[in-house]
Parts: structure tokens; sequence; C-alpha cells
């Protein structure tokens, strides 16, 4: 009895340990398989996973970069400043030459910035664009600047007061140098012209006006800071004329709108302006240095007084200047034909 | 077996979220895609797609990715961060060339 019952418990576990072996082998092998499905797919969405954040963090790179170039250019007004820097030196280095501060366009690319503006001739009545600028800054400092000018008259990318063609009186150059009188004889009476004059002796402004009469406009006045009767050896410095425009200009955004201070004193706040960055300036000007910490107070000191000036008229009226006594030397800058109305 | 049945039920619960956090991702990557874009070739044109309206839908759909997933939001985080700067990018970049640089009347 007990045998059989013994035999009968042998046979039920010998099942039962069958069908759980097999049963064990079934679900073993199911966890291999769903296991390296889930290595598979947890391998598959590590490099998933890896190639979106690797992508990620390399498109931000750009935008970055250039979010980081417009707040450095933003902040404390950067930009504005060397906008400022670049179109308040043109006004006071380059003879007869103003700009459409409005139409100045910048570009801003990975701590560089471009800006570009034209700058303006007035010749006669009429403004005719003088040519291009590009200046590029690299962060806050400029590179040489680009020009493109579309006059005939070719200008050097570097002045002194040699190559200017305003000359000091007392000054070392232009004693050899012959006036243009000749070829604004020979100019047609329907034309109108700029010249620069360099005088016999230093005038305030207003008097200059005053000598030249009603019928011609003087433009722009090259004014005496004192380096510009010396030699290369005396002044220490190589120094190229400033001055400033003698007209209102009330059409621009010009600084020289008249509407608070008169030109001359926007023209000592411009040097002093400039004196905070003079490096720059020069760069920007075509002047190899423009020497503001002499020239500044020299100018306080004596006061404005000019020894050269860009005068535009209708050329029968320019021509008439020649029996100015008032006048050394005088050479021919632009000529257009007749819009003096 | 209950472990199976376990692993099953979690796979089950983190598709769905997985599937809203990886939109977001990816929407904010093509968003991105196209911001890198406009800026490399300099398109004169607003590309309020990529700087507006793809940012703002990865937001969202990183948002609901947050709220719904139990156990991974990398891809939601990354959706939202990678849009709130896109936003925050098209924010500044409009205020600053607008208001604190070369400003025009």
């Amino acid at each position: 009895m007990d045998k059989e019952q013994n035999q009968n418990d042998d046979e039920l576990y010998q099942s039962y340990l069958k069908e759980s072996m097999q049963d064990y082998e079934k679900s073993h092998k199911g966890t291999e398989k769903s296991q390296k499905k889930l290595v598979k797919a947890g391998r598959n969405h590590a490099l998933q996973t890896n190639i979106m954040i690797s992508l990620a963090v390399l498109l931000l790179i750009v935008p970055v970069l250039t979010l980081s170039s417009y707040l450095y250019y933003a902040i404390g007004g950067k930009a504005n400043h060397l906008i400022d820097l670049a179109t308040k030196t043109i006004y006071v280095t380059e003879p007869n030459m103003s700009l459409e501060e409005m139409e100045l366009e910048e570009d801003i690319g990975f701590f560089t910035m471009n800006i570009y503006f034209d700058v303006f001739k007035r010749i006669g009545r009429e403004d005719y664009k003088a040519g291009e600028y590009s200046v590029r800054f690299a962060l806050d400092k400029p590179n040489f600047p680009e020009r493109d000018m579309k006059f005939e008259k070719l200008s050097p990318d570097i002045t002194g007061m040699e190559s200017s063609m305003l000359y000091h009186p007392d000054g070392p150059h232009g004693k050899m140098v012959y006036s243009d009188w000749d070829i604004l004889e020979h100019l047609p009476d329907g034309t109108v012209a700029e010249i620069y004059l360099s005088l016999n002796q230093l005038l305030k402004p207003d008097e200059l006006e005053k000598q030249l009469g009603n019928h011609v406009q003087v433009r722009w006045a090259a004014v005496d800071t004192g380096l510009e009767n010396k030699n290369l050896y005396e002044a220490g410095y190589s120094v190229s004329p400033i001055g400033y425009p003698l007209q209102v200009d009330t059409t621009t955004w010009s600084p020289f709108n008249g509407r608070e201070k008169t030109n001359e004193e926007v023209f000592l706040d411009i040097l002093k302006f400039l004196s905070n960055d003079e490096k720059k300036a020069a760069k920007i000007s075509r002047a190899k240095t423009l020497a503001l910490k002499e020239r500044i107070p020299y100018i306080e000191e004596h006061g404005i007084q000019v020894y050269g000036a860009v005068v535009t008229g209708p050329t029968p009226e320019l021509r008439k200047l020649k029996d100015n006594q008032l006048i050394k030397i005088m050479k021919v800058g632009e000529v257009k034909l007749w819009n003096w109305k | 077996m209950e472990l199976e049945m376990n692993n099953k039920n979690k796979g089950k619960q983190r598709k769905l979220p997985t599937i809203s956090g990886l939109l977001s991702f990816l929407i904010a990557l093509i968003a991105l895609a196209g911001v890198n874009v406009a800026l490399i070739i300099d398109i004169d044109d607003f590309p309020k797609m990529f700087l507006v309206n793809l940012p703002i839908a990865g937001f969202f759909l990183g948002l609901f990715g947050l709220l719904t997933v139990r156990r991974s939001r990398l891809y939601a985080f990354w959706g939202i961060g990678i849009s709130l700067f896109i936003l925050v990018f098209t924010f500044l970049m409009i205020g600053l060339s607008w208001a604190a640089i070369n400003p025009k009347p």
C-alpha cells in the first residue's frame, strides 16, 4: 500500500518536475529573447539620444555666438559709439564730405561689425555721391576702411600735409605747388566746381566767408592747430588737415545741424569725443595721426582760425577769386554741370 | 511571469510620453537647424516658421511630455530648453537690432 503510494507520489513528483523544467525552459527562453530585445532597444535609444544631443549642441553654436555678438555690441551702446566715431571722423578729416547717417547700414558677424555708408560732396548746389565706405570692426578695433570713391580725382589712402590740397601759409609744404587757375579758365561757364583755397594768412571763419562774397559758398574750413606750419621733424607727427563744415546742415542727421550749438562748438565737441579713442579715429581717417591731445589745447587757446577752405560755386564766380589777395594756392577738385539755382 | 507582465506594462506606459518628448526635441532641432540656415545664408525675410511657430509647438509638446512621463524626461527637457532658447533669441535679436544698435527713428 505504502509502496504503491510512494510510487504514485514519485510519478507525480517526476511529472511535476518535468512540467516545471519545461516551464522554466520556456520562460527562460522568453527572457533571453526579450533581454536581447531590451539591450538592442537600449543601445538604439542611447545612440539616438547621443546623436540628438550632439546635433543640438552643434546647432546651438551659431545662434549662441550670434546672440553673444549682438549683446557685446548692444550693451553699453558700443555699436552706436563706434558708428559715431566713424562718421564724426569723416566730418572733421575729409574736406567737403558729408554722409547720410540715416542710410548707414551695419552688419554684425561673430564678434565683428561691418558698417557701410555713402559719402557725399556738395558741388554747386547739389550733393553728389563721392564714394562708399566700409569699415570692419573686430570687437571694437577698426581695420583700415575700404573706400570705393566714385570721382575721377584719386585721393591717396594715407594723407599728410604734403599730399592734401590745403596748405598752411607758413608751412613747409605748398611752396612748389602751382595753382590751377588755368583749369578754371578753360572750364565752360555752364559748370560748377569745387576748389581748394589755401590762404596767405590765418583768418576767422566768418571773416573768410565775408571776404569771398555771397556768390560762392564756403563748404569746409581747415583749422590751424599749431602743427600744420611745422615740418615732420618739428611737429613730431605726420598730420593732415582737420576742419569742419561752415554751413549748417539741416536736411540730414548731421551733428552740424545748428539746432543747439554752432558749428564751431560742435567741431570742438567732436575733437574731444575723438580724442578719447584717438587711435581708432586715426585708423578710420586717412591721416597717419590725429595728434588731438596737442591740437585741442592749441585751438582752445588760440581760437578757431582757418588757413584753407573748400569753396564751391559757379565757375565764372570762382574765376573772379583769382584777384583776391588772400588766396595763395588754388587747387581744383570736382566739376559738375550747372546746378546753381 | 509576473516580471514579464510588468515589463510589458512598463514598456507600454513609457511609449506615449516618450513620443511627446521626442517630438518636442525633434521639432526644436528642426527649428534650430532653420535658424542656423537663416543665420548662415543671411536671409532678409524673417523666418517666422523657425523662429516662432516651431519653437512654440516644441515648447508645449515638451511641457506635455513633462506632465505625462514618469521616467525619462530627457527629450522633453531638451525640447523645452531649445525652444525657449530660440524664442529668447528671437526676442533679444529683434529688440537689440531695433533699439540698441544703430537705431533709426
